[in-house]
């Protein structure tokens, strides 16, 4: 009993020492068990395939990454300094930061916004092959379940600058094909965008209407189908381009589309 | 031991096939699985696409699933009749249903369901033909595997004729669904509660036979019986509601009394039920009360007149009070509240007023705000539902209580387009000018009666009454001027008139935004806008300063780039050359040292790269534009010269490239470098030898001299083309032909259309003709002319040129007729066909500047005929109805004030001289008869100031 006392004032002590350390945050690695590991830092052993969280006292445990659900990294401060020269366009600032990050953090959580922000500095270059090939290489290495709509934007964007089209066709035909109704709909709507770049127009606009008559549940797609639709009905003189602006104005009036077409 | 063995491997034979075979199979069936599924989802698709109005691409994804899949021709059926009905084309699909198996029941749904589209675009008898077809197939009722159909398509078909006011028709349709089996004691009470409610309304209709409607109420009784006998629920509610109107239309009051008192504990029943459900707006409760209140009203009404029978009608009057109340208190969503309301208070006024003076009466407190909400619900329901007649008065119901709650100009905007649905005109124009007037000057209602004023608009554009919607907006723009929604609505007509190529409806609106929307989102577009129209319309450096100012608004991203662009284009076309080639190397500048900064996206980039592609070839053109200094040309055309080769290095695939060689060939031969000239040429001929350009560079170099505004050498090189006349197509000599007749080039222009008339097209045949007759008129062979005219209007009668050859003609014969004038009997009969074909333009001309050019050239017909007064009629006529907005008219306006200034000073009319001077000046401060105009109209003022 007073064996269990002691160790419940202990682990309250190493908390409050631990909340009261500045900047001493806590990493986590949470394990496929169930059960997490907390600690002061974790590495990555790529020749082990293993990680290793070092404890406040010095300990050192070592995880199997087979055996790891999920991390939680404390952000580096580079991360935002990286992030705020992109958005400042001060790409030649934001890349090394970004490659040095990248090479610090691989596997540990940070690598994989780090190369998202990497592709999105050479989109802002204009080097889109650069771009894809980093995207390319973060989503390798993930499971296609797990990535999120948005890095397959962003790989199409890249592969769409790069003019890689094929490369393009063959994972928006991926994607169309797929399960999840979010992804089907946003390739719907870039598959869209190749077929008016090569000036299938039919094809295009098929490809926008059925993201926004079959997908219409996948609200996050909506806005930017309906505004390809209206300008490219409104190119073909069409007369039913009204109806999707009202339909875009009337639904999504707060989406930045609705504010291009005026409203 | 062999035998075992080949039994074996026969048995291992059979395995291994029957393995395949399942194999073979499943991937067959789930390769037709998918095929399935994909058939279906697309299928799916062009459904939508035809309740999306897209009919057109429904069938382009039809066609193109049934080449992928030719055999889901079968299934795309259906679809295929959806576009054929959405498009109009009726007999097409009746036609196509002609060729599918009858009596399948595959077919009978498609021809039900074009029956319903039939409906659906108002063509109730067609609709009425389909059905009864349909139900004629089963005189003994339907066999068993279609009853589920005919039951439903019988109900379906009982609404759509009791919606077109057919409830003798419906009632036949009632009741063939009830020789379905329903499979269900509720729906089939319900169908029989609807089938005697139907029948109460054929009883009451006027002009009923008697034996009908004795006929009609006795089933309804029958109707009634058999639903109160199966249990005690909304139905049988409904039912005694029914009743009671039976007794009430054969005018047994009694009797209808009775029924509700009777059946009222059962009534309080349901009622309950309906409370405890949260159903009560079902509840016929409020009816009945309301009926029996009624009833008691008029009763007590009727006995309060007779001093004898006084006592009982304040009872009756009291009771129906009572019952009255109830119904607003207690039912304050039912139709029958407010007017429940009113008549109650109508009661307590008649007793507590003289003479009978039986007051105060204690009345219920008046809960306006619930029942306008209820009421308000109810009526939206109808309105979502479409029932506008029910709507509208449901609405009015409401504004008769108060105007004084929260929406009120939603409710009255929705009651406006109620109206609008149900087609009564003077009213939808009283609620919404009531709507626009009425809370214009409020502060709380402001935005929301501006929003329901665009709704009402909306409404009207969407039922395509233009001028009705354009009224509304025009309200909306004097009395909501202030509305957050008016600058981007501006914008959006404006571009509604752009697409639709009406620049001159199109500009007022982005006027406005601009001159009274500074701060507005749209502000900046509106500047590019106005800039865009006025290139569309020609006026070049008009576009200038918008262009200037949008560029100032614009903040980087790939607009920055276009719309510099854009300013180059403009001063390189209103020939400001220098500021042009300014402009262009600026944006180059700009684009090559940042070009990442404009360019976000992929299809930035392209849009940015465009622009530096255009820009390259526009600011090479300008160098071989310069003409002064003129010891400097030279200079300026070798810097053209490789402007051009910097391009074609930089973008060699582009499609400007070929143009870009021609330029640079004719450039050399400028600065008499025959052999680099050569050099372009077969340059031009090896590396892009499908181009236009390198089938024929004497062509080429005839282009690229008038791009570089050498006309008079262009002259010579298109000259140069009817020496070899085999070289050229037809098109080509009918291009060349127009560029000379533009340039009065009359004698080359003969015969460049002269070659041109060789062509098998017979499209250009006809160009090429008038074009011919016009080279002859240019060069005064009127006689020519008219018979090429004549020859022509008599092959072709019906010819899109006829307007013009007809101008043509009457210009030719006014010519021949001044001939011989002042002969003027000799000269009549020329001067009359002249009238006859411009009799002829005004009989087919309808757009309005064609209109008053015809105007303006009897004018001239006039006054070589000397008949001053009547062409000076015809000059006024323009002067005072031409649409000065028009800029296709504006020309002919300026024309008619040339030829009237010396008219009106001939004739003395200088009031009129100097008003026309005065207009002239307003309309047309930059225009070309300025300095006449001012000296115009002093002329004729001094000469008023003198005659006074």
């Amino acid at each position: 009993m007073m064996n269990f006392k002691k160790i419940i004032i202990w682990t309250g002590a190493l908390g409050v020492v631990l909340a009261g350390a500045p900047g001493a945050q806590a990493d986590v690695v949470r394990k496929k068990d169930g059960t997490e590991i907390k600690g002061l830092k974790i590495k990555w052993f790529p020749s082990r395939q293993e990680y290793q969280v070092d404890g406040v006292d010095g300990t050192m445990v070592s995880v199997a990454a087979d055996d790891v659900e999920s991390l939680e990294v404390s952000k580096p401060a580079e991360f935002d300094k990286a992030a705020q020269a992109c958005a400042a366009k001060q790409y030649e600032v934001a890349i090394p930061l970004l490659e040095e990050l990248i090479t610090r953090y691989a596997r540990l959580q940070w690598d994989g916004r780090a190369s998202e922000l990497l592709a999105n500095a050479y989109m802002g270059k204009g080097d889109f092959k650069k771009a894809a090939q980093i995207m390319s290489g973060i989503m390798e290495g993930t499971a296609r379940n797990l990535i999120p709509d948005e890095q397959f934007g962003l790989y199409w964007a890249a592969l769409g600058g790069a003019q890689m089209n094929a490369v393009l066709k063959q994972s928006l035909t991926a994607a169309i094909g797929g399960e999840s109704r979010s992804l089907v709909a946003l390739a719907l709507v870039k598959r869209g965008d190749m077929n008016k770049a090569d000036g299938k127009r039919d094809d295009a606009l098929l490809d926008y209407l059925r993201a926004i008559l079959m997908y219409n549940d996948v609200v996050s797609v909506q806005p930017e189908a309906l505004y390809k639709g209206v300008i490219l009905l409104d190119e073909m003189r069409h007369p039913r381009a009204d109806d999707l602006r009202k339909r875009l104005m009337s639904s999504y009036p707060d989406s930045s589309y609705a504010r291009k077409l005026g409203g | 031991m062999v035998t075992k063995k080949l039994y074996k491997m026969g048995q291992w034979a059979v395995c291994r096939l029957a393995t395949g075979c399942a194999v073979i199979l499943a991937a067959a069936s789930a390769s037709a699985a998918d095929e399935q599924a994909e058939t279906q989802a697309e299928l799916r698709f062009a459904s939508e696409l035809v309740k999306a109005r897209f009919p057109d691409y429904a069938q382009k994804a039809v066609d193109r699933l049934i080449a992928k899949y030719p055999g889901a021709k079968a299934e795309a059926a259906k679809v295929r009749v959806e576009v054929l009905t959405a498009n109009g084309k009726f007999e097409e699909a009746e036609a196509f249903l002609k060729t599918l198996p009858p009596n399948t029941p595959e077919t009978m749904v498609m021809r039900l369901a074009l029956g319903d589209q039939y409906y659906a675009w108002q063509r109730m008898k067609d609709a009425q033909r389909i059905y009864d077809d349909f139900f004629k197939q089963f005189p003994k009722g339907p066999p068993a595997e279609v009853a589920r159909l005919y039951g439903e398509s019988a109900y379906k078909f009982s609404q759509m004729l009791v919606l077109s006011g057919d409830f003798i028709g419906a009632v036949d349709a009632y009741r063939r669904v009830l020789t379905c089996p329903l499979n269900s004691s509720d729906i089939e009470r319900r169908v029989k509660t609807e089938l005697a409610e139907l029948e109460l309304r054929v009883a009451e209709m006027p002009g009923i036979t008697p034996e009908k409607k004795k006929e009609v109420l006795a089933d309804a009784i029958k109707q009634c019986n058999e639903v109160q006998w199966k249990g005690t629920d909304l139905w049988f509610a409904k039912t005694v509601v029914i009743l009671c109107h039976v007794h009430l239309v054969n005018g047994n009051k009694d009797l209808a009394r009775k029924a509700i008192t009777d059946y009222m504990p059962m009534l309080v029943e349901v009622d309950n039920l309906l409370k405890e459900n949260g159903e009560q707006q079902l509840s016929p409760m409020a009816e009945c009360k309301f009926l029996l209140g009624s009833l008691l009203e008029e009763e007590g009404r009727l006995k309060i007149k007779d001093a004898a029978t006084q006592p009982e009608a304040f009872k009756l009057l009291g009771q129906a009070m009572g019952q009255l109340y109830t119904v607003s208190q207690k039912y304050p969503s039912s139709t029958w509240a407010p007017e429940a309301r009113r008549r109650a208070d109508g009661i307590a006024d008649l007793v507590e007023g003289p003479p009978y003076n039986k007051g105060p009466i204690k009345r219920p407190e008046s809960n306006n705000n619930q029942m306008v909400s209820e009421q308000l619900k109810q009526a939206r329901m109808s309105f979502q539902n479409n029932d506008f007649k029910t709507a509208a008065q449901k609405y009015l119901d409401v504004l008769g209580l108060t105007l004084d709650f929260s929406g009120v100009p939603r409710t009255v905007g929705e009651l406006a387009r109620c109206y609008i649905e149900i087609n009564d005109a003077p009213y939808a124009r009283a609620m919404t000018e009531f709507l626009s007037e009425r809370f214009c000057q409020t502060t709380n209602h402001y935005e929301e009666a501006g929003n329901a004023l665009m709704q009402v608009a909306a409404l009207y554009e969407e039922r395509r009454a233009t001028m009705k919607a354009q009224a509304v907006y025009d309200k909306l723009f004097a009395d909501y001027a202030d509305h957050t929604k008016v600058p981007p609505l501006m914008f959006r007509l404006g571009e509604v008139a752009l697409r639709n190529t009406n620049t001159v409806e199109a500009l007022p609106y982005y006027n406005r935004i601009i001159e009274n929307y500074p701060k507005a989102r749209v502000y900046p577009e509106a500047l590019s806008r106005v800039a865009y129209v006025m290139t569309l319309q020609g006026n070049y450096s008009n576009s200038i300063p918008y262009l200037t100012n949008y560029i100032a608004q614009v903040f980087g991203g790939p607009e920055m780039v276009t719309s510099r662009l854009r300013l180059a284009d403009a001063y390189r076309s209103s020939e400001m050359t220098v500021m042009a080639l300014n402009e262009y190397s600026r944006l180059i500048k700009m684009i090559v040292q940042d070009g990442a900064k404009y360019s976000q996206t992929p299809e930035d980039t392209v849009r940015v790269n465009r622009a530096l592609e255009s820009a390259q070839y526009s600011k090479a053109q300008c160098y071989s534009r310069l003409r002064e200094p003129t010891n400097q040309v030279a200079f300026y055309q070798q810097k053209a010269i490789e402007g051009y080769e910097g391009f074609l290095k930089e973008f060699p695939k582009s499609e400007m490239a070929p143009a870009a060689l021609g330029a640079m060939g004719t450039l050399n031969y400028l600065l008499n470098k025959a052999d680099e000239a050569g050099k372009c040429f077969d340059r031009l001929i090896k590396e892009y030898p499908n181009s236009e350009q390198a089938k024929n560079t004497v062509f080429v170099r005839a282009d690229a001299l008038m791009a570089m505004n050498e006309k008079d050498k262009a002259v010579k090189v298109y000259g140069e083309m009817l020496n070899n006349p085999k070289a050229f197509n037809p098109t080509q000599f009918l291009r060349a032909g127009r560029v000379l007749l533009d340039a009065k080039e009359y004698q080359v222009s003969k015969g460049l259309f002269s070659e041109a008339m060789k062509a098998p097209e017979a499209a250009v045949v006809q160009a090429a003709t008038v074009g011919y007759a016009q080279s002859l008129g240019g060069l005064r062979e009127f006689d020519a002319a008219i018979d090429v005219y004549t020859n022509f209007l008599s092959k072709n009668a019906k010819s899109g040129y006829t307007i013009e050859i007809n101008l043509a003609l009457s210009r030719a014969y006014a010519e021949l007729a001044k001939k011989l004038m002042p002969d003027l009997k000799a000269a009549k009969p020329y001067f009359d066909k002249s009238y006859a074909a411009m009799g002829k333009v005004r009989q087919y001309a309808r757009e309005p500047d064609k209109l008053v050019e015809a105007d303006y050239e009897m004018a001239l017909i006039q006054l070589m005929q000397d008949e001053k007064k009547q062409a000076m009629a015809s000059l006024v006529k323009i002067l005072d109805f031409a649409d000065y907005s028009n800029i296709k008219v504006r020309p002919h306006v300026e024309n008619a004030v040339e030829a009237a200034l010396p008219l009106m000073k001939e004739l003395e009319r200088y009031q009129d001289m100097m008003d026309v001077c005065e207009l002239y000046l307003k309309q047309f401060p930059k225009g070309r008869l300025v300095n006449k105009a001012r000296q115009g109209r002093d002329d004729a003022k001094s000469r008023l100031t003198a005659g006074r």
